[in-house]
């Protein structure tokens, strides 16, 4: 395939080609687009629900456990208190050592977290003190009352001592409480938190999760790993260990933080505080753990996305293809019907609108079946006309030729001018009837080739009808007819020429086929239109017949084909003309009364009373004593045309081609006042070229015009667009010596205009 | 093609995936020593691995499916000593030691493998660890009563038994804490300050344990000291304390439950069941060095009231508020 040079459009076979395979791409990809697109959306919603859930899940859980611990811590604690604080209801006094003994051995018996209970009065004096580890002491006396743990007693009723480690390993509180009033002294516990140790090593984080408790300074008091706890690890650098100092102590959050804890995991965590000691137990979980099921749901969904995407794409593929057939189908049938194959027909059965389109193209095939087969016959028809017509112009043109070849026998014998002025008006007749016959099939073949197109104007058709009475009046009066035309001030809208044409022709009719009577031609208004008619006395035309007289060459009443009765193509001609105008000709006939012929024209809407539309006012005669140059390059056309020319005094300089003239206007005196050219000349030269020659060799715009024998609508433009006339070979010796008047008038004008200036 | 490519790989993942959980159950099989100080016969062996095994399970290691419990035990020093050789020839993973002797003895085998010791009266001063808060070396565990016990113990034959003014401390320097250098100094401080005369009553055998019994009568009080040897003897020296009637107080409930008068010491069962927490932690991956020595959470006073009336005293309503157990 050779490649589409520039700006021709794709030859057909390569774009089909590179359009092959895109709609089913398109239908699979679309169809595994929405699939993929829709998992996925719903893989990611449902992802980021399970997350949001499984967040709030873990951190509802740990908060729990936070709070369970903190609970059990602040109770353990509170519990000691109101132990110690039964313990110690009474004011202190010499006799109740006893009792207090008693009393404290119970409370060691009862709460086995404290390990030593002393009692000090209310100056800070040590009374008593028991102990699971040391010796019992009774009244010592030791003097504690600038102690911390005794003036913040005394303070706050209640004192809270820091961790400490006792043994290095064992963690230890103190704990006092006042008594009721100040007489009633102090009451010391010393506390193992080994056992809120226990309480917060219980609490199960998942697999790998801890809890741990800090004090409020941020020191680590107890974890899993005690021996982060014995090393005095500081905790207050973490990141929730500030954020938990932070907040006042009312609200408990519930809410978690990412962050990395002691050994630096990232974890979730979450607090809760135990009061009255303001410990922090803090839970915390790995986030892989945390997330561990939320990735494993990713996962699954992933899996499930590709699997479903293999799917998708399988059934995309499938569903693509078994919608690509009727396509297809379509397709390959419209390329078959395209390429000339109006029989085939597309067969699909989807009982869809696929299924209609398919019986639509089928239809249209159809129709274009028809079409053709009508257009073939049509074609077959109207070139059976054609040579018809060829052959029975062929057949009367011989006629008159006959005769003429004749009659210019017969003038070689005649020496007299009484016997040649007959034969001269013979050949001059058989001459006429000649031009008159090719006249009429020029007018018919241009009106078939779509050669003359109606050129709209508004006019009085009075014009018209002057026109016509003034050609045929002589004649009819030769015949012995009355012919009247009934005057009219109406205005039309239509083509002069044509109509003008059609009443020439319709009454040169009447004129033939009328043997004795009259003619008249009157309008008459109608609506809108005005109708011309033309009424003849003559035989009538039979209904039969009346179909017929319009075809080409038919003529009524002469079988025999009788010269004198003219050719069979007037009407045939007025039947072309009306049809370009766009109206019909009516015929009412009576037989041996005579018939009416008639046309409408619709009636101008605005009268112009001042510019007529007519083209081609009568001319004065301009002709005699003109020099004009001829140019053709058919000897015989070119001896005639200067013969012609000579006869009406004009002097001419003639040759076949631009050069020859040239050549012959260097003798003579000026410049020629006209120039006539063929169109095609010798040597591919052409009319146009040998009077734009002649001008410019004669510096001056002689005005020109053309003729030829070629009759194509083209070289009728190519001409107009030049601004020169053409007129159609042969030449009527009228359109010609109008066509001179014109032209030269012209000059004159111009000429005239010159010298006023 | 590419559906016959999928459906393989599909297959080859759902085959690995018995692979995998087949895996996950096949562990290795963990191997834990157990080395007692008690008499090869002495039944108080079985409660005690019983409570080991019982506390090791709900921590998630069960004899026979993930460990294998391999335990021995001996009161005498040379037996002891060849069954720590024994126990540490078999590469446990890690060793529970029932005494100071038998860690002493274990120490001597192995520096490398783990052991966490139940009881040991005085870990630092007996070469286990370089501390209570940083052990530093292969051994961990928990202690027993700290030495002012001691001052507490004279504090209760006093109580009990107010006009007694002379004891005598038994321990068998070959397997007590120090030689006995652990609670006697604090002892005999403590004596000095409550005015109370306090021997050292050193022992080897029962013939010595007899000899002090009966040289003290029923004028003097009686401490017997932890010492693996005296537990091991326990029957034997509550009889001959009730013989004698002697006034004693013991270190363990043991004794008090074979008849003795009251006992004043760590619960050593539950130390038994504490001891698996260390185990497993070491079992876990935990280096025995980061696990500092526990001291004991609970000291309990066990009074036996039938011992007490055999000797005629009553025990203070006191002392009888303060006990934990009271056996009649």
């Amino acid at each position: 395939m050779s490649p589409p040079t520039i700006g021709s459009p794709m030859p057909r076979r390569t774009l089909a080609a590179t359009l092959r395979g895109r709609l089913f791409l398109k239908y699979a990809a679309l169809f595994v687009g929405v699939v993929c697109a829709a998992l996925v959306a719903n893989g990611l919603l449902d992802t980021w629900a399970s997350f949001q859930e499984q967040n709030a899940l873990l951190i509802r859980l740990q908060s729990e456990q936070a709070r369970a611990a903190a609970t059990r811590i602040s109770l353990f604690i509170k519990d000691i208190e109101r132990q110690l604080a039964w313990a110690t209801q009474l004011p202190w006094n010499a006799d109740t050592l006893d009792q207090w003994r008693f009393d404290a051995v119970r409370l060691l018996r009862q709460v086995p977290a404290v390990t030593e209970v002393a009692q000090l009065d209310g100056a800070g004096r040590e009374q008593g003190r028991v102990s699971r580890f040391v010796k019992d002491a009774l009244g010592r006396r030791t003097d504690f009352s600038q102690d911390e743990f005794f003036i913040k007693a005394l303070a706050n009723k209640v004192y809270y001592g820091p961790v400490r480690f006792v043994g290095e390993s064992e963690p230890y509180m103190t704990l006092a409480l006042a008594g009721v009033r100040r007489d009633w002294g102090v009451s010391v516990a010393e506390v193992n938190l080994k056992y809120i140790w226990d309480v917060v090593s219980q609490i199960r984080v998942g697999v790998h999760g801890r809890a741990y408790v800090v004090d409020p300074e941020g020191r680590l008091i107890a974890h899993p790993e005690i021996s982060m706890v014995l090393r005095n690890t500081d905790a207050s650098r973490l990141r929730q260990v500030q954020a938990a100092r932070a907040e006042d102590s009312a609200t408990p959050p519930e809410q978690a933080l990412e962050t990395n804890d002691i050994e630096g995991r990232r974890v979730l965590s979450v607090h809760a505080r135990a009061e009255p000691l303001g410990w922090l137990v803090f839970v915390e979980l790995p986030v892989e753990e945390a997330y561990a099921p939320l990735y494993l749901s990713i996962q699954r969904s992933g899996v499930f996305i590709i699997l479903a995407l293999v799917l998708a794409t399988l059934a995309g593929l499938f569903l693509a293809r078994r919608m690509m057939i009727p396509i297809r189908a379509l397709r390959d049938g419209a390329a078959r019907i395209g390429s000339g194959d109006f029989a085939h027909r597309i067969v699909i059965r989807t009982g869809d609108e696929l299924e209609a389109l398919g019986s639509e193209f089928n239809s249209m095939a159809t129709r274009l079946q028809e079409s053709h087969a009508t257009l073939e016959s049509k074609i077959r028809d109207r070139t059976l006309a054609k040579s018809r017509l060829l052959a029975a112009a062929s057949h009367d043109l011989r006629q008159p030729l006959h005769a003429l070849g004749l009659f210019v026998a017969q003038l070689r014998t005649a020496s007299t001018p009484t016997e040649r002025s007959p034969i001269f008006e013979r050949i001059d007749t058989a001459i006429a009837t000649m031009n008159e016959l090719f006249n009429s099939l020029l007018d018919i073949s241009r009106l078939d080739a779509g050669a003359l197109a109606p050129n709209m104007t508004e006019f009085p058709i009075g014009e018209v009808l002057k026109r016509v009475h003034t050609t045929f009046a002589d004649s009819a009066r030769a015949a012995g007819l009355r012919f009247r035309i009934v005057a009219s001030s109406a205005w039309v809208r239509s083509d002069f020429v044509f109509l003008e044409q059609i009443l020439l022709n319709l009454v040169s009719n009447a004129v033939r086929y009328t043997a004795n009577g009259g003619i008249v031609v009157g309008c008459r208004r109608r609506g809108g239109q005005l109708r011309i008619e033309v009424w003849d006395t003559g035989p009538g035309i039979p209904e039969d017949q009346r179909k017929k007289i319009f075809g080409e060459f038919y003529r009524y009443g002469n079988p025999q084909g009788d010269q004198t009765v003219g050719l069979g193509l007037g009407l045939a001609i007025v039947d072309r003309l009306c049809g370009l105008l766009n109206q019909s000709v009516e015929l009412t006939s009576t037989v041996g009364r005579g018939s009416r012929f008639a046309v409408s024209a619709p009636i101008a809407a605005s009268q112009r009373r001042a510019v007529q539309a007519a083209p081609a006012p009568v001319p004065l005669d301009v002709v005699a004593g003109k020099l004009i140059a001829v140019v053709d390059d058919d000897r015989l056309a070119l001896d005639g045309m200067s013969g012609l020319l000579r006869s009406w005094g004009c002097r001419i300089i003639c040759g076949c081609s631009a050069a020859e003239v040239l050549a012959e206007l260097s003798g003579s005196d000026g410049p020629p006042d006209l120039i006539i050219s063929d169109f095609h000349l010798s040597e591919g030269k052409t009319g146009l070229e040998a009077i734009e020659q002649l001008r410019a060799t004669i510096h001056s715009p002689v005005p020109a015009f053309l003729v030829s024998a070629d009759v194509s609508p083209a070289l009728r433009d190519q001409a107009r667009a030049c601004g020169y006339h053409l007129l159609h070979k042969p030449v009527d010796p009228i359109s010609l010596r109008a066509m001179l008047n014109r032209t030269l008038r012209k000059r004159s004008d111009l000429a005239a205009r010159a010298s006023c200036l | 093609m590419s559906r016959r490519r999928f459906f393989t790989v599909l297959a080859g993942c759902a085959l690995s995936w018995p692979a995998a959980v087949l895996g996950q159950q096949i562990e290795r099989l963990r191997n834990v020593g157990v080395l007692l100080g008690l008499a090869e016969v002495d039944p108080e062996i079985n409660r005690r691995i019983a409570i080991l095994r019982e506390a090791l399970r709900d921590l998630g290691w069960t004899d026979g499916r993930n460990i294998r419990i391999h335990y021995r035990s001996a009161s005498g020093v040379q037996r002891m000593q060849a069954l720590a050789n024994e126990l540490v020839a078999l590469q446990p993973d890690v060793i529970v030691a029932g005494s100071s002797m038998a860690v002493s003895a274990l120490l001597r085998e192995t520096r490398t493998i783990p052991i966490v010791f139940v009881t040991a009266s005085d870990p630092v001063g007996g070469g286990f660890v370089a501390s209570l808060a940083k052990p530093n070396g292969n051994a961990t565990g928990f202690t027993g009563a700290p030495s002012s016990v001691g001052a507490k113990w004279l504090e209760l034959l006093q109580e009990i038994a107010p006009d007694i003014k002379h004891f005598t401390a038994i321990f068998n320097p070959d397997s007590a804490a120090d030689g006995g250098g652990y609670f006697l100094p604090p002892l005999q401080a403590a004596a000095a300050s409550m005015s109370i005369e306090l021997e050292a009553g050193a022992v080897h055998d029962l013939a010595d344990i007899e000899g002090v019994f009966a040289a003290r009568g029923p004028a003097g009080g009686i401490l017997v000291l932890p010492d693996q040897f005296t537990s091991a003897h326990r029957d034997f020296i509550v009889e001959s304390a009730a013989r004698h009637r002697v006034p004693a107080v013991y270190p363990s409930r043991s004794f008090t439950e074979a008849g003795g008068l009251m006992s004043y010491g760590i619960d050593l069962l539950d130390l038994y069941r504490r001891t698996p927490s260390y185990v497993d932690r070491i079992l876990r991956g935990a280096r025995s060095a980061d696990l500092p020595v526990q001291l004991p959470a609970k000291i309990e006073l066990v009074i036996n009231l039938s011992a007490a009336s055999a000797l005629g005293l009553t025990v203070p309503r006191i002392m009888l508020v303060r006990a934990d157990e009271v056996i009649q």
